[in-house]
């Protein structure tokens, strides 16, 4: 019936499926649930397609890291045990030991669902505070104390894994 | 701003790495998505057509009344405004209901009203609107504003914690059911307080009730969950009424039943199923009865007020069923691509039909249920995306959205049931700009 729609959606998800698959990982740490979380989205964006066509992709972005959250929250679920064996480093970063990037990589996966979202929409989408409590539903307060415990729980792991926790400030 | 070379910030690139390429089920998405939006329509077309009905039954019993001492109905339009829309910027969501006069089809001041607008359900005595704040993604905690109708003004919205996404009222007034995810709430209306929430699973996408109060049957996105029963007076769910078994091999996402609704005499529920049939399902026992295969599909469901009669609609076709014998008639023609939003006059004379997907979507057929013949298509300018008629049965309201480069509008177009005739367009709401909003598919007459 709506054959415009449907093409100008399935141009939408070829196009930005490879970028949102990676915030989608960054929030589950599993490419199963990392595709169940894209496709749960992108099927909500389906149904409001003729409201977001113009702009699907924040939509798609704020129904990631709000199900992920909800997700983590109504199931009470404490903690990503998933540990997954970790690839090789590709690009050596000069200020930080390849020990320690190893290591934080661990301990994110480690932290709870909504303080890595928090991480991600700070350090990885590059947000300011307003726009992380905006898309997460909550206040600019609860973006910073989460942020703060998030980063003490990053640097408690590498405390404890006995590397210098001093490069992993706020 | 975070530094780019922040050590958490490498550390999560480096994990991000780690994902594999998407393997997404694109048109799976699509499909599932439109149905889902299907359904969300018709929660609210069947709101309308309840308080039709329940319009219908004073009348019934005290007689025709001129129409001038009937006090006026007003019409409530809700809708949701979204900005910024940029990519990577965050979505801001402020919802507004606006009265309408239906004796002067003027549009009243907006009520604003805490995130966006999910739904609207009227008390049978027309006192409090209840507006379901629905951020739109039905994950977050949810509210409830109740808005008195004479005075148009918003009362403290009543938080509800599973989520607010559609709210029907009870018949008898009492309760106003809300649903949300994994949770339906039920707020006393006396009071505005939430009871104890009822679990569920899934989000519920439409909630029916019979003309008794006694029961409630819930419809939610969860495929397999089947209808869930709700004994009002105790308010428990029981056991979950399995319909709409998807042939094997068939797409799992599209496994789920779309559209329920209740006889006006409260004793059979019909279920729409995605394989395009309509399961009869007797209120007494909670069992389901035989498959009716409908072709087209059953998008959207209205009752005569006899009960006698269920009009089906689905693509391009509406399906006359009788309920006595449950089985269907001859569907008859439209002309219109698709049909997903239907209203039936009061004296259930008049079935309007109409489709705001595929092209043509800017007329209303009319459809005589004493022939079961279409009458020529009323151009209406714009996709209605919902139906309703006024308790006096004189005057159709078509709520209509459209989005321009420059101009957002959610209109409401009035049309006299007697002579066919559109009238001008009322403005519920224009702005200019880059403000997305989304409106009209939620709207409410008093009774």
């Amino acid at each position: 019936v709506d054959d415009s729609a449907r093409q100008e959606f399935a141009a939408f998800a070829a196009a930005r499926s490879g970028a949102l698959i990676r915030v989608a990982y960054l929030l589950t740490c599993d490419q199963h649930a990392a595709e169940d979380l894209l496709q749960t989205a992108l099927t909500k964006a389906a149904a409001r397609w003729g409201h977001i066509h113009s702009a699907p992709e924040a939509y798609v972005r704020q129904v990631i890291y709000r199900e992920q959250v909800s997700w983590w929250r109504r199931r009470a679920r404490h903690r990503e045990t998933t540990m997954a064996e970790l690839p090789d480093l590709a690009a050596a970063v000069p200020d930080i030991s390849a020990e320690t990037r190893l290591s934080l990589q661990q301990a994110l996966r480690a932290l709870p669902a909504g303080k890595r979202a928090v991480l991600v929409l700070r350090y990885f989408e590059d947000l300011p505070e307003a726009q992380v409590a905006s898309i997460l539903g909550c206040s600019v307060g609860t973006v910073r104390s989460q942020t703060h415990k998030a980063i003490t729980q990053l640097r408690a792991a590498l405390d404890s894994a006995g590397l210098t926790s001093t490069e992993v400030g706020p | 701003m975070s530094d780019p070379e922040h050590p958490i910030t490498t550390a999560l690139r480096d994990l991000a790495d780690q994902s594999g390429p998407p393997h997404i089920r694109v048109d799976a998405a699509w499909r599932a998505g439109r149905q889902a939006r299907r359904a969300a329509i018709i929660t609210s077309a069947a709101v309308i057509a309840v308080i039709a009905v329940a319009a219908a039954v004073p009348a019934a019993i005290l007689g025709p009344r001129p129409a001038e001492h009937r006090p006026t109905a007003t019409l409530y339009v809700g809708y949701t405004s979204i900005r910024p829309i940029k990519p990577h910027q965050h979505l801001r969501m402020a919802g507004a209901i606006v009265p309408v006069s239906t004796a002067t089809n003027r549009a009243g001041k907006p009520i604003p009203v805490s995130g966006g607008v999910g739904d609207i359900a009227i008390t049978p005595d027309g006192k409090t609107a209840y507006v379901a704040n629905d951020d739109f993604i039905g994950t977050q905690a949810g509210t409830v504003t109740p808005i008195r109708t004479a005075t148009n003004t918003p009362g403290k919205p009543i938080r509800i914690p599973g989520g607010a996404g559609i709210v029907a009222i009870t018949p008898d007034g009492k309760t106003a059911y809300v649903g949300g995810q994994d949770e339906i709430t039920p707020i006393s209306t006396a009071t505005n307080t939430p009871g104890r929430p009822i679990r569920i699973y899934g989000t519920a996408s439409a909630i029916a009730i019979t003309p008794d109060s006694k029961a409630a049957y819930v419809l939610t996105n969860a495929a397999k969950s089947g209808i869930i029963p709700i004994q009002t007076a105790a308010n428990t769910a029981g056991k979950p009424i399995r319909v709409c078994h998807a042939p094997p091999g068939t797409n799992p996402l599209l496994d789920f039943p779309r559209l329920i609704a209740i006889t006006p005499d409260g004793k059979t529920l019909y279920v729409g199923c995605a394989d395009n049939t309509l399961t009869p399902v007797s209120t007494a026992t909670n069992t389901p009865g035989k498959p009716i295969p409908i072709r087209g599909g059953a998008n959207t469901l209205a009752f005569t007020p006899d009960s006698k009669t269920a009009y089906v609609g689905g693509g391009g076709t509406v399906t006359p069923v009788s309920t006595a014998t449950n089985t269907a008639g001859k569907p008859i023609r439209t002309g219109l691509p698709v049909v997903e939003v239907m209203a039936m006059t009061p004296d259930g004379k008049i079935l309007y039909v109409t489709n705001y997907e595929g092209r043509p979507a800017d007329r209303i057929v009319p459809i005589r249920t004493a022939t079961n013949r279409p009458g020529p298509p009323i151009h209406v300018g714009s996709p209605a995306e919902a139906l309703a008629i006024t308790p006096d049965g004189k005057t159709l309201y078509a709520a209509s959205q459209s989005f321009g480069r420059t101009q957002n509008t959610v209109t409401v177009t009035p049309i006299s049931t007697a002579t066919n005739r559109a009238g001008k367009p009322i403005y519920v709401v224009r702005y200019v700009g880059r403000i997305l909003f989304t409106g009209g598919d939620d709207i409410a007459i008093t009774p």
